[in-house]
């Protein structure tokens, strides 16, 4: 018979006892917590090489596809030269590399003269959540390196979030725009601070809400995390308000705070270590 | 089947790490959810179901999530899909981008549901409704695209114990 159809009929071949089976281990990993955080853990090992690969290997081609139309032209004007310049640019790059990792340092070093924080943990996104629903972000760190859940992410430029799951070698951080993040924070006006909390709205912004009606809120005020809470040490920089919304029926006022960081350009973060306020 | 599983992973690794970085969130292709689509409709609701499975295992690794989120919105999905499989390949060529679209949607309805029920809070509001429309659209392009490939290979996958039907018309 040289015209079957195999199709709808194929699934015959796959017994359901074979399903149930897959189901019931399925279910059985998804409910027990030991099982579910070792093959978790496990699939996390074997996924964080492949993930920092991939993003390795999509960084080797920009600068490749970089080099090969720079070197095209050279190649018209002296193609001894190409190999040169391609040698040059892929350290040109990794300097650039070099010097923006230098700058954040040196930042983050301003940053920790004036903060209580403990080490820091320089770490690289790897990953986005697939789910649109979160706002959560990969890194290539985890308990080995002396990552813990809760611990905050930071970037020379504010907050970033915090960590809610930790694997060998990777963890997941929520971002402070999702909304299942918060953190109390202040204003930073000269004649007031206005203490509130801030929430993600799942939008890329912000909410500040709880903030009294005798508190001056006005747009562009920078707004820092207040230490409150525990997770956040205080004076980290969260974003500036947007827009202020004030109500006479409301016990409190509200803003919408534009955040520090852009979650969509986030690449080389850095967690923050054990830290107490008590710390100099 | 068994080659499902690395293309589920190459598919979440592609959409958590390539393409997030070059489009916009709500314009990154479901990968995943577009091949457990595809193979429920293909394949039926036995190899759909397990699919789902496999791809909710292998988003929770890189979602923060819990992981019962993405069996429950994945297995329902390919298992949904591949009950209404007998209708896949008889139907006319825009029915797989529709039931994609559907599969989207559907799909980010259970999210929020189990999300919710997990203790989650999910902002679902008129401007993120229509974003999960325009992923659905997304996502039915990228399947329309992927659709021949997966057909050939799927239909053409020799399974023991699958029965040869002729297809009515055909001469023995």
């Amino acid at each position: 018979m040289a015209d079957i159809r195999v199709g709808r009929q194929a699934q015959r071949g796959l017994p359901t006892w074979v399903v149930v089976a897959c189901v019931l281990v399925v279910l059985a990993l998804a409910a027990l917590p030991g099982p579910r955080a070792f093959s978790q853990g496990l699939m996390a090992r074997v996924a964080t090489p492949a993930q920092t690969t991939t993003l390795q290997a999509l960084s080797g081609v920009g600068q490749l596809l970089g080099t090969v139309t720079q070197a095209g032209d050279l190649t018209a004007q002296n193609r001894a030269l190409r190999d040169d310049v391609r040698q040059l640019q892929v350290t040109l790059a990794q300097m650039r590399e070099l010097e923006a990792e230098n700058r954040d340092l040196r930042a983050l070093l301003g940053l920790r003269d004036r903060l209580p924080i403990g080490n820091l943990i320089p770490a690289q996104v790897i990953a986005r959540d697939p789910l649109t629903l979160i706002q959560a972000i990969t890194i290539d760190r985890g308990f080995e390196d002396g990552v813990a859940a809760n611990m905050p992410i930071v970037t020379d430029q504010g907050v970033v979030g915090h960590i809610v799951e930790v694997h060998a070698t990777s963890s997941k951080a929520l971002l402070l725009t999702d909304v299942n993040s918060a953190a109390a924070v202040r204003t930073n006006r000269p004649d007031s601070q206005a203490n509130g909390l801030v929430r993600g709205t799942g939008d890329g912004r912000l909410l500040l809400q709880y903030v009294t009606q005798d508190e001056v809120l006005r747009d562009g005020d920078l707004v820092l995390t207040s230490g409150v809470g525990g997770v956040f040490p205080p004076g980290l920089v969260v974003g500036a308000i947007a827009r202020v919304r004030q109500s006479d029926v409301s016990v409190f006022q509200e803003a919408l705070v534009e955040p520090a960081v852009r979650a969509r350009s986030l690449g080389r973060v850095y967690i923050l270590g054990k830290w107490s306020q008590a710390a100099p | 089947m068994i080659w499902m599983i690395p293309a589920l992973g190459g598919a979440v690794l592609a959409q958590s790490t390539l393409l997030s970085l070059w489009f916009p969130p709500r314009l990154v292709p479901d990968l995943a959810l577009i091949l457990v689509v595809l193979c429920g409709g293909l394949r039926g609701w036995r190899h759909g179901l397990l699919a789902g499975l496999v791809g909710g295992f292998v988003l929770a690794v890189v979602s923060a999530a819990p992981l019962g989120v993405h069996l429950v919105r994945l297995g329902a999905i390919g298992a949904g899909v591949g009950l209404a499989g007998a209708r896949f390949e008889r139907g006319g060529p825009l029915l797989p981008p529709a039931v994609i679209v559907v599969a989207t949607l559907v799909a980010a309805l259970l999210g929020v549901v189990s999300l919710q029920a997990a203790g989650w809070i999910v902002a679902l509001s008129g401007p993120a409704a229509a974003e999960f429309a325009l992923q659905a659209l997304v996502n039915a392009l990228v399947g329309l695209a992927v659709l021949p490939v997966l057909r050939r290979v799927l239909l053409r996958e020799p399974t023991a114990g699958a029965e040869e039907v002729p297809i009515p018309g055909s001469r023995p």
